[in-house]
């Protein structure tokens, strides 16, 4: 076909042995100007001759564009490296084929499926160029639709995967950064996340393109939206692509649309166990758009994957309470049997503090008062007071039921807390302590009253295990040591063991030895230090006594 | 204004000057605390941290008084006292927390006081000085008891005998009946029995024989 067009243009193009009359060239001509823009540049690249369907395509007359070269109608869309390549091939005298982006006069960009064709001159530039072009706009455009609808199903079908096995405290992260992925596949504008608390939808996540006002602090949705808060929070889907499609009852809910900004929007309820607990919603904001059946569906799709993870996610929250709140019942339990040894360690201070003030008034009232004894007398008074604060500080810190949180702390430290904490309560049972710590211990990540409930636990099994031991033989050794990247700790009494047949049952619930005992202190301390990614082990010691040890993860 | 149903506190005597209290109680502030008030109340103090320390030192030459903690690592307070039975040691325990039976066991085992941490100065010195007292006069008896003794060893079979029957207050013709002697021959014995013992009455010789351990016929 090129041949032929350049049979009626050129004049001077190779040797062929078809040729045809010149009516049927004129027809060919006329057909060709039918389908394809069509242009000759001469060789310093200035438009020589343009078809009627060039000046339709490019909406530039006839007069604009002969004289003036082709980069009038460039859109700047392809490189450098691609522009070289096709004048390269040009004046190699070679016919360059290939897909062209153009710019008509209006700004508006055309897509061209672009034929060269040079016809070599007496010098080594050709003479001229005979370009034909076809409008391929509507194939492009298709061609992106269908990259991206694509793109968008393997963004769907990956969604459910990426969710799998992720870990709670990164859960948030990943939603958010879901809702931009889906946000920017659909060419929204907003999309947030609300979750019940307290019977209320409340914003927690969100993602919106830059350039928006931030959304304030957590809101609620019923107090911008009540209206349709209480139709999702019932289950219902809604969507609109106006707002004012809203209908009268909706005021508010339209009046708070039009402040944030959203033209259109639609929101999708997360159902948990039949349950709605919360609210996922994309938002329009640039333009008003039309929700069609399939983007609808998909929507509803990333809402049931978000509805899954947070539901999963609730209930480890839910699961992670309860198991915190079973410690806490435990810790009240075990301090409540050590109120007596407890109360021994209160008052060694208090009793300190009156006897040190009661001498220090009668010096005074002597007369006789000698300033160095004065504030020793202080120093003395201080020194106790502060230790019966620290007594309260760590009751209060095991009694406590705020959530507790995970710091970075010695084992070594938390040894003798604990040996200040039961030290009356040992002393009243004729226990001795020996410890022997590790100077170069590194630290654990770790809920310090949890640890600390641990060992308080196997203080008081070591002590029980000793009741039938001779004063003068019972003993508690406790050593800490570091091992390859780990932090051990271990406790043994000597006692007279564990039954070998009843080693495996120890950390079960309610395996206890003890008339009135539970059975739930190791089988808590087990799930407390699991939870901290630990072990725990107990097995009888060689020469007697039972010996009961953690092994924890260092920081370092 | 002291309680008109409070009893009259007895003026302390004066205290000699080696009378000595000693601390014993495992908790440093405890020790220091007593020890200042001690001090401030003009009672020479000594402190020690554990029960074993006491038992190893040498007895006090003077008076002395025990102030002793119950709970303590090794040897507790009861079983000091328990060690310590018959040597006539003053004690007040001084506990954190005291319960009936350990009250009433220590107290049965001849403890001066029983009293709780955080204790008042006026209870401690009171219970205190009470001991310190009891030590002194636990102290005489004994030298009296010594001299006593000595003295009876000076006596005869014969004037031991005459004496154990003029302690159970029987008349020289009794005596003389029973030990088959003439009365005139008690009545030389008698004289000799009340110049040995240093005697000028018969009620203080029921006294000093009493004092010996000597028991009537």
């Amino acid at each position: 076909m090129n041949d032929t067009s350049l049979e009626n243009h050129g004049g001077g193009g190779p040797e062929d042995q078809t040729r045809l009359h010149p009516m049927e060239t004129a027809y060919l001509s006329a057909a060709l100007d039918e389908h394809a823009m069509v242009s000759i540049t001469d060789r310093r690249g200035r438009i020589i001759h343009i078809n009627d369907k060039f000046c339709e395509i490019s909406q530039y007359s006839h007069e604009e564009l002969l004289g003036q070269d082709h980069r009038i109608i460039n859109s700047g869309h392809h490189s450098k490296e691609f522009m070289r390549g096709l004048w390269r091939a040009l004046a190699a005298g070679d016919v360059w084929e290939g897909e062209v982006k153009n710019r008509a006069k209006d700004g508006s960009h055309f897509w061209v499926a672009t034929t060269i064709v040079p016809f070599p001159g007496e010098e080594a530039t050709p003479r001229q160029l005979v370009a034909v072009r076809t409008d391929i706009t509507e194939r492009k455009r298709l061609e992106k639709e269908l990259a991206e609808k694509l793109r968008l199903q393997q963004l769907l079908a990956e969604l459910s995967a990426r969710f799998v096995g992720l870990p709670p405290e990164q859960v948030d992260a990943a939603i958010e950064d879901t809702q931009r992925l889906i946000v920017k596949g659909f060419a929204l504008d907003r999309s947030t996340l609300w979750q019940e608390t307290d019977q209320q939808l409340v914003l927690t996540h969100y993602w919106q393109e830059s350039g928006w006002p931030e959304v304030p602090g957590p809101i609620a949705a019923a107090q911008f939206f009540p209206w349709l808060s209480a139709r999702l929070q019932r289950g219902e889907f809604f969507s609109f692509s106006s707002v004012s499609e809203l209908p009268p009852e909706a005021g508010r809910d339209a009046e708070s649309f039009r402040l944030f900004g959203m033209k259109s929007h639609i929101c999708i309820p997360l159902f948990a166990s039949g349950r709605v607990f919360g609210v996922l919603s994309f938002a329009a904001m640039r333009t008003e758009r039309r929700w069609r059946e399939d983007e609808i569906a998909e929507l509803k799709l990333v809402a049931q994957i978000f509805a899954t993870v947070l539901g999963r996610k609730r209930a480890e929250e839910h699961a992670e309470q309860l198991r915190a709140e079973l410690a806490h019942s435990s810790r009240v339990a075990t301090l409540g049997e050590l109120v007596a040894a407890l109360a021994h360690e209160l008052n060694q201070p208090l009793a300190g503090i009156l006897s040190n003030a009661q001498a220090a008034r009668r010096f005074l009232a002597e007369g006789t008062v000698d300033p160095e004894e004065l504030r020793a007398t202080f120093d003395d008074i201080i020194r106790d007071d502060k230790r019966a604060g620290a007594v309260i500080h760590n009751l209060r810190a095991m009694l406590t039921k705020r959530p507790v949180v995970r710091e970075t702390c010695s084992l070594n430290e938390l040894v003798c807390e604990v040996l200040e904490l039961l030290h009356a309560e040992l002393l009243g049972e004729h226990v001795e302590v020996r410890t022997t710590l590790a100077s170069d211990l590194p630290r654990v990540a770790a809920a310090r009253v949890e640890l600390q409930q641990v060992l308080v636990n196997f203080l008081l099994n070591a002590e029980q295990a000793m009741k039938e031991t001779p004063h003068a033989q019972r003993r508690i050794d406790i050593e800490t040591e570091s091992r390859s990247g780990n932090v051990r700790i271990s406790v043994r009494d000597h006692g007279c063991g564990i039954p070998p047949e009843r080693l495996a049952e120890v950390f079960a619930p309610f395996y206890t030895t003890k008339a009135h005992g539970l059975g739930m202190g190791l089988c808590i301390c087990r799930r407390i230090v699991e939870n901290h990614g630990g072990r725990i082990e107990t097995c009888n010691h060689a020469e007697g006594g039972a010996i009961f040890s953690i092994l924890l993860p260092a920081t370092e | 204004m002291p309680s008109p149903f409070a009893l009259p506190t007895p003026a302390p005597a004066p205290l000699p000057a080696d009378a000595l209290v000693c601390v014993v109680d495992d908790d440093d502030s405890i020790r220091r605390s007593l020890a200042r008030l001690f001090r401030s109340a003009h009672l020479p103090v000594e402190t020690l941290p554990s029960a074993r320390a006491y038992l190893d030192r040498a007895p006090d030459p003077g008076p002395s008084c025990l102030v002793l903690d119950v709970r303590m690592p090794g040897l507790d307070g009861l079983k000091l006292q328990q060690a310590l039975a018959g040597r006539g040691v003053q004690i007040v325990f001084l506990s954190g927390h005291g319960d009936v039976p350990m009250c009433a066991g220590a107290m049965k085992a001849g403890a001066v006081d029983f009293l709780t941490k955080p204790v008042d100065d006026e209870d401690l010195l009171t219970a205190v000085r009470c001991a310190l007292a009891r030590s002194v006069e636990t102290r005489q008896s004994v030298a009296e008891h010594a001299c006593a003794r000595t003295r009876i060893q000076t006596l005869t079979p014969r004037e031991f005998e005459v004496l154990k029957c003029v302690i159970a207050g029987m008349l020289n013709k009794q005596i003389a009946g029973r030990l088959n002697a003439a009365e005139k021959t008690i009545k030389i014995h008698r004289k000799r029995v009340m110049e040995k013992m240093g005697v000028v009455s018969v009620a203080e010789l029921v006294r000093v024989s009493q004092a010996a351990g000597v028991a009537p016929a």
